[in-house]
C-alpha cells in the first residue's frame, strides 16, 4: 500500500481535508490535474466567497485564515432580502446574533492559495498535480487509483473533491441530483459610490436573482443569476452599460456603480449526491453537495464535510479499527446529510419561487417574506442556519 | 519453586463446548461482514476499544492474548495500535478468516486454531490477556478462569466481558437480539450460562486474581451505539482483574553487602 489516504482534487475542500486529516499521520496523497504552479498562484475569478463563523474557525484552526491578508477580509454585519421592487425587506441584524457580524468575505484565489499554503509544507501529503485520474476500483481492503498513462496508487480510502460534476463519483456508480436551473452565474466586483454599511442585500428580481456583498471601502461583489439567453445581452454589455443597468436596478441606493473587474461567468447547476460513500470512497466538497450560489454556502459546505469526515476518521485510528470501514463513512454520510440536505432543497425552492413571475408565486414570495420579518422564530432559525454561529 | 497461585493445582482441561464452536462455525464467513451475523460486535468495536485502549495504557510492545477471537474483530484494531498480538479460537473457519483478513490489511498478528490450554501447556505468557464474549460459552466457567490467570504474566491483567445474569439481559440479549430484532442468530445464547459479575469475580479471586475494574457496557439507542458505563452492569460488563501479586519481603538491612 502507498497511502492511507488519496484525496482526489486540490481545490480548497480537497486541501482544507488533508489538512485537517494530516495530524494524524496518516499517508496522505491528493492528485490534482491542474499545474502546481496554478494551485501556488490562483488568479482572480470574480468568486467572493461568503464564510460563515464556523468556517471561520476552521480556516483558524487549520492555519489558513492567517494565510489571508487581513485587509482582504471583509465583513458581512447585517443583511438584506429584498423583493423585485425593493420594498418589504427582511432584515437580519448582527446584534440579535449575538456576534459582531453575520459573515466575512473572502476572495475564492486566496482561499484557493491560502489551502495551498498550508498543506505544501506537510511531510505526510505528497501533493501529485498535473495528473489525471483514469479509473477507480475498490475492493474490500482498498482502492486503486489508475492515473493516465496507467500508474496505479493504491489506499485504504479513497476521497474525492473533484466538483459537482465529479467523474470519479460516476466511476463509483453514486446516482445524483442534478438541477439546472436552465441560468447563468455571472460574478463581478464593483465600485460604489456610497457605503454600502456592511450589509449584504440579496435581491429578488422577477427576472434574476442578484447578491450585492460588501467588500472593504467603497466596493461590493454582485452575484446575478440570470437565464441564459439574457446572460448573453448582459455579458456583451460595455462596462458603462453594465454600470448604468446595475444602477438604475437598485435605484440609486449605493450611488453610482461602476464594474471594477470583468464579468465572469459560470453555468448553474445544483447537485447533490444520492449517497456521500461508496466502498473505500467518500465524497466531500461540491462532489456531495453542489450547491445555488445564491445563500452563499458552497464552501462553508465543503469545509463542514471535510471537517465531518477527518473527524470520523480520526476517531477510527484512534481506537485502532479500519478507517475506510462502511460504518465510518455511514457516519460521515449520515452526519453532513443532516447539516446540508434541508438548505439544499430550501435554497432550490426559494430560488424556484423567486424567479418566478406568475401572480402566486409573487404573492408566495411577498407572504414569505412577511413571515421571515415579522416571525421572530422563523428568523431566527434563517439566521442560524445561513451563519452557522451555533457551529 | 513454590506455587503461589491456586490456578496451577487444578488440571489443565478443555472448557471448549463443541455445540458452541458449531454454532459460531457456520456463519464464519460472515465474520467481516458489517451487517451480518456478527453485526453487534462490529457495533460494539468501537466501545470495546474505547475500554481496552483506557484499561491497557500504552499498547505499542505489549503481548497480548485474545482467547476467543473469532475473526479477530479485536485482535485486528490492537495490531494497529502497535500490540503483538496472538489470537487464538477452537473454531477453524474463524481462523482462517482471520488470517486472510490480517494478511490483506498488512497486519502482523499470530492467528492459531486450537485451545489456549496448549499455550498454558507450554508456559506461555502474555502482558494482557483477553476473554471477551467467551466465558458464557466455554464449559466450566471456573476452570476457564483458571487458565486465563495461568496465561497472564505476574504484573499483567485479564480483562473479562460478557453479559450479566439478569432480566434485562435476558430481554434485551436474548428475547431482543435474537427474537425480535435478528441482531444475532437464535441459540447464540444460552441465558443459564450468563454469569453474573459477583460470581466471576469470586472465580477469578479463586483462580488468584484479584479485582481491578468492573465497567458496564451499555447500548444507547438514540445514538445507536454502545457505550461504556460505570454503573449500569446490568447486561454487558467488563471484569478486570491482575494477578495477586506474592508479598514481597520488604528488603532487609542485615542482607545489604555493607
Amino acid at each position: 500500500m502507498n497511502d492511507d489516504v488519496i484525496i482526489i482534487g486540490g481545490g480548497p475542500a480537497g486541501l482544507s481535508f488533508a489538512k485537517l486529516l494530516s495530524v494524524t499521520n496518516l499517508k496522505i496523497r491528493i492528485i490534482e490535474k491542474q499545474d502546481e504552479s496554478v494551485l501556488a498562484n490562483p488568479t482572480y475569478d470574480g468568486r467572493e466567497i461568503a464564510l460563515t463563523h464556523h468556517s471561520h474557525r476552521i480556516m483558524t484552526d487549520i492555519g489558513a485564515w492567517a494565510q489571508i491578508p487581513p485587509q482582504s477580509i471583509s465583513l458581512i454585519k447585517d443583511a438584506k432580502v429584498l423583493n423585485g421592487d425593493l420594498t418589504d425587506p427582511l432584515f437580519f441584524d448582527h446584534r440579535k446574533s449575538g456576534k459582531d457580524n453575520l459573515g466575512y468575505m473572502v476572495s475564492n484565489h486566496l482561499i484557493r492559495k491560502a489551502s495551498y499554503e498550508i498543506v505544501k509544507p506537510l511531510k505526510n501529503v505528497t501533493l501529485m498535480t498535473g495528473v489525471e485520474v483514469a479509473d477507480l476500483k475498490t475492493t474490500d481492503h482498498f482502492g486503486t487509483v489508475t492515473l493516465q498513462g496507467g500508474k496505479k496508487l493504491k489506499a485504504k480510502l479513497i476521497v474525492a473533491a473533484d466538483s459537482r460534476f465529479s467523474t470519479t463519483r460516476r466511476m463509483m456508480g453514486i446516482p445524483t441530483s442534478m438541477r439546472d436551473f436552465g441560468r447563468v452565474c455571472i460574478v463581478c466586483r464593483m465600485a460604489l459610490d456610497r457605503d454600502h454599511d456592511d450589509t449584504a442585500y440579496e435581491c429578488f428580481f422577477f427576472d434574476r436573482t442578484m447578491a450585492v456583498l460588501p467588500l472593504n471601502g467603497r466596493y461590493c461583489s454582485v452575484v446575478l443569476t440570470i437565464s441564459s439567453d439574457n446572460a448573453d445581452n448582459l455579458l456583451k454589455m460595455s462596462p458603462e452599460e453594465f454600470g448604468r443597468d446595475m444602477t438604475e436596478r437598485m435605484q440609486g441606493k449605493f450611488g453610482q456603480m461602476s464594474l471594477d473587474t470583468a464579468l465572469f461567468p459560470y453555468p448553474l447547476v445544483g447537485t447533490y449526491a444520492d449517497r456521500f460513500y461508496a466502498n473505500r470512497y467518500a465524497l466531500i466538497g461540491d462532489a456531495a453537495v453542489g450547491m445555488h450560489p445564491v445563500t452563499a454556502h458552497g464552501f462553508n459546505f465543503g469545509l463542514r464535510g471535510a471537517e465531518t469526515l477527518s473527524q470520523e476518521i480520526q476517531n477510527a485510528c484512534d481506537l485502532g479499527l479500519d478507517l475506510g470501514a462502511a460504518d465510518i463513512l455511514r457516519r460521515y454520510d449520515e452526519s453532513h446529510r443532516k447539516a446540508t440536505l434541508a438548505m439544499y432543497l430550501g435554497t432550490n425552492t426559494l430560488v424556484s419561487l423567486y424567479t418566478k413571475t406568475t401572480p402566486l408565486a409573487k404573492l408566495a414570495r411577498k407572504s414569505l417574506l412577511m413571515i421571515g420579518q415579522h416571525f421572530p422564530p422563523a428568523k431566527r432559525m434563517i439566521m442560524n442556519q445561513l451563519t452557522e454561529i451555533h457551529g | 519453586m513454590k506455587q503461589t497461585r491456586m490456578s496451577s493445582k487444578r488440571p489443565l482441561r478443555s472448557t471448549i463446548n463443541t455445540a458452541e464452536i458449531a454454532h459460531f462455525s457456520k456463519d464464519s464467513a460472515d465474520w467481516w461482514n458489517l451487517d451480518g451475523a456478527f453485526a453487534p460486535l462490529h457495533r460494539m468495536t468501537p466501545a470495546r476499544m474505547r475500554f481496552l485502549k483506557d484499561t491497557i495504557g500504552p499498547i505499542p510492545g505489549k503481548t497480548i492474548l485474545d482467547i476467543g477471537c473469532g475473526g479477530g474483530l479485536i485482535s485486528t484494531p490492537l495490531s494497529r495500535l502497535g500490540g503483538h498480538i496472538t489470537g487464538i479460537d477452537a473454531d477453524k473457519q474463524a481462523i482462517s478468516v482471520a488470517t486472510q483478513y490480517a494478511k490483506n490489511e498488512e497486519l502482523d498478528i499470530q492467528f492459531i486454531h486450537g485451545a489456549a490450554e496448549d499455550l498454558a501447556q507450554k508456559g506461555e505468557t502474555f502482558d494482557v490477556v483477553l476473554a471477551l464474549e467467551i466465558i458464557e460459552h466455554v464449559d466450566h466457567p471456573d476452570m476457564f478462569v483458571d487458565l486465563c490467570a495461568r496465561l497472564v504474566k505476574p504484573d499483567g491483567i485479564v480483562i473479562f466481558s460478557t453479559l450479566n445474569q439478569t432480566w434485562k439481559s435476558y430481554a434485551l440479549g436474548i428475547i431482543a437480539a435474537e427474537r425480535l430484532l435478528k441482531w444475532v442468530p437464535v441459540g447464540t445464547h444460552d441465558w443459564k450460562k450468563f454469569i453474573k459479575p459477583s460470581e466471576l469475580s469470586k472465580l477469578a479471586e479463586q483462580s488468584g486474581l484479584a479485582l481491578h475494574d468492573l465497567k458496564g457496557m451499555v447500548f444507547r439507542p438514540l445514538k445507536n451505539e454502545f457505550d461504556i458505563d460505570p454503573h449500569d452492569l446490568d447486561l454487558n460488563y467488563f471484569l478486570v482483574a491482575k494477578p495477586i501479586s506474592p508479598r514481597k519481603t520488604p528488603p532487609s538491612k542485615k542482607q545489604h553487602p555493607k
